[in-house]
């Protein structure tokens, strides 16, 4: 039985192994900016499997948090000047804006469909908030946040030891997809403790957990800064890629394509959602050099046809191949949560 | 519960869970009404009523499931009246609901460990699970997914869960609901190997099973207490024959 190990080091084998091909053959195939581009929505989209897939919160408000993540490093990089310092606290800003969303949501006793609804409208809400703040009035520090232009030219992360303003493409990928597998690990990590298992508990059945004698809205609480956490760091590593945060990055569309993605890759599963969003984009980037149909409109109807056919989304269908069936018989833990049937959707 | 020369509430020694002028009510419908019972320590009561007597009502009101409108639960010398359901089972409280209520995708194993590693050690956990899967009679279900197991089996998974906190009071609410005869024997038999120390409050329906098992039995009508005491006394009450056993009181 696996419930009584904690091994961080096992925790870092996939990823690791998996990571190896992708540094090595991924920069030959495509453009480094597009795989950076890759690596930051694969983080945002570990963020929600994180949350929704084990936490068992369905947040529309994903990309608020990703908003905020790109928007804090901005206002504090113009402020500092102290790019790596203003990443880090960017990170905390977004925990501690999901942590009080979180506090208001899981003490009032808020149902899934109202917990849907409120980080939608929040989401709704700062995209209006910052489409309205043009003027000069609205700064902060020395940070105009620039309406619906947002923020243009601000210091971008650079390496240490060099004096050149820009990290070069290359590097900048390789920067994106470390924190991609760092966060995969943790998150790996994360739901082999005991905080982790509870986690999952709260998700099979919460009135369990909390006659059990857990404080279940902590936990969900905690679950939600951590998502909101993660989703940050790829805002910040954005507002890097893109050069600019303007208040789109807010948007429901946003949004809902995170939510496309991890159902798409798996929801129950962290390898999923990563899958999801880059599978989905590199489609994205394909249909963008036609203009028969919609992009949009394909992606909805591969999420109907996704949903109807594999509802335990590829990483789910292919986790539950005979092969890898056989071989992770034993491993309860993570065989369980891909068991899409008693994931809340 | 009485109150004291100087204005203090004095709680009996023996008693583990003592409850007093208790109301619950949900919009014009008053489901617990004035209800004083205690429950000592090492007792087992039963409580036994019509449809909505306001058993369960009562049941998670000591949970910590629904807010009473006025009264008060100690549990020990410790108010519990107005606590959550995660604060009241760390006074000592476990529970065992009508349905059972698992985490259903996980292993009975696991079932249990989420339960016992609030309480212990992780290395302790071990040593602490499989003695009481062994007396519960589920050790051959340690790695079965809850929700592929029959009602039976998840009723006695969910009183595993119950005991493996070691609580101070077991609430169980209707422990023999969907049980064969055998079943409901073996399990009278069982809550009759529990620690001493233990207190159980069973509602419970189904009456031949209250009389393998009470120690004392109180009946609730209406969302009052009618009765409480023996068994037999309970048993041969008109009162009780009247607005329970629907017998004639002349009869």
């Amino acid at each position: 039985m696996s419930l009584g190990q904690n091994n961080f080091t096992k925790s870092m084998v996939a990823p690791l192994l998996l990571s190896i091909p992708v540094i090595v053959i991924a920069p030959s195939v495509m453009q480094p900016y597009a795989l950076a581009q890759l690596s930051i929505f694969a983080l945002l989209a570990l963020s929600l499997g994180l949350i929704w897939g084990y936490g068992g919160i369905l947040c529309f408000g994903q990309g608020a948090f990703f908003g905020i993540g790109a928007y804090s490093y901005v206002i504090l990089v113009t402020n500092l000047s102290l790019p790596w310092t203003s990443l880090i606290l960017a990170v905390f800003c977004t925990m501690l804006v999901a942590g009080c969303l979180g506090l208001v949501m899981f003490y009032g006793r808020l149902g899934d469909v109202y917990l849907a609804v409120v980080t939608l409208v929040f989401t709704l809400i700062l995209n209006r908030f910052m489409n309205a703040t043009a003027g000069p009035e609205y700064h902060i520090g020395s940070a105009r946040l620039g309406g619906f232009n947002g923020i243009p030219g601000f210091d971008m992360l650079k390496l240490p030891w060099s004096d050149s303003m820009f990290i070069p493409d290359i590097l900048f990928f390789y920067i994106c997809f470390g924190f991609l597998i760092i966060s995969w690990i943790f998150c790996r990590w994360l739901l082999k403790t005991h905080f982790g298992r509870v986690m999952i508990a709260i998700r099979e059945n919460e009135r369990k957990v909390e006659f059990a004698g857990y404080d279940t809205r902590l936990h969900k609480t905690m679950t939600f800064a951590i998502g909101g956490g993660l989703a940050g760091i790829a805002g910040v590593l954005y507002a890097n890629w893109a050069g600019i945060v303007t208040p789109s990055l807010f948007s429901l569309t946003q949004s809902a394509e995170i939510i496309i993605w991890t159902i798409v890759g798996g929801l129950g599963t962290l390898i999923g959602p990563i899958v999801g969003a880059v599978l989905l984009m590199l489609l994205k980037l394909l249909l963008g050099y036609q203009t028969v149909v919609d992009n949009y409109f394909l992606l909805g109807v591969l999420l109907i046809l996704v949903v109807l056919w594999f509802p335990n989304g590829i990483a789910g269908a292919t986790m539950q191949s005979r092969f890898l069936q056989k071989n992770t018989a034993t491993k309860k833990w993570r065989t369980h949560s891909n068991r899409t049937m008693n994931v809340k959707r | 519960m009485s109150n004291d020369d100087s204005g203090l509430v004095s709680v009996s020694n023996l008693a583990v869970l003592q409850i007093e002028d208790l109301v619950v009510r949900f919009g014009g419908v008053t489901a617990v009404d004035g209800i004083n019972l205690t429950l000592n320590r090492n007792e087992l009561r039963c409580l036994i009523g019509p449809n909505g007597a306001g058993k369960s009502t009562l049941f998670k009101a000591i949970a910590g499931l629904v807010q009473p409108l006025s009264g008060r639960i100690w549990v020990k010398s410790e108010e519990t009246t107005h606590l959550p359901p995660h604060l009241v089972a760390r006074r000592g409280i476990s529970v065992k609901t009508q349905v059972p209520s698992l985490l259903e995708g996980l292993t009975v194993y696991e079932n249990l460990w989420i339960v016992a590693r609030r309480k212990y050690r992780r290395q302790s956990c071990k040593k602490m699970i499989e003695p009481v899967m062994e007396s519960v009679g589920i050790s051959n279900d340690s790695t079965t997914i809850v929700n592929t197991m029959a009602h039976g089996r998840r009723q006695l998974v969910e009183f595993a869960t119950a005991l493996i906190a070691k609580p101070s009071i077991m609430l169980l609410d209707e422990p023999a609901a969907g049980l064969s005869d055998k079943e409901v024997a073996d399990f009278a038999k069982l809550l009759h190997t529990l620690p001493s120390q233990m207190s159980l409050l069973v509602v419970e329906h189904n009456m031949k099973f209250v009389q393998m098992i009470a120690q004392q039995v109180s009946v609730l009508h209406k969302g009052r207490l009618l009765i409480s005491g023996e068994p037999d006394l309970v048993f041969n009450d008109t009162r009780v024959q009247e607005v329970y056993l629907g017998k004639e009181a002349t009869a």
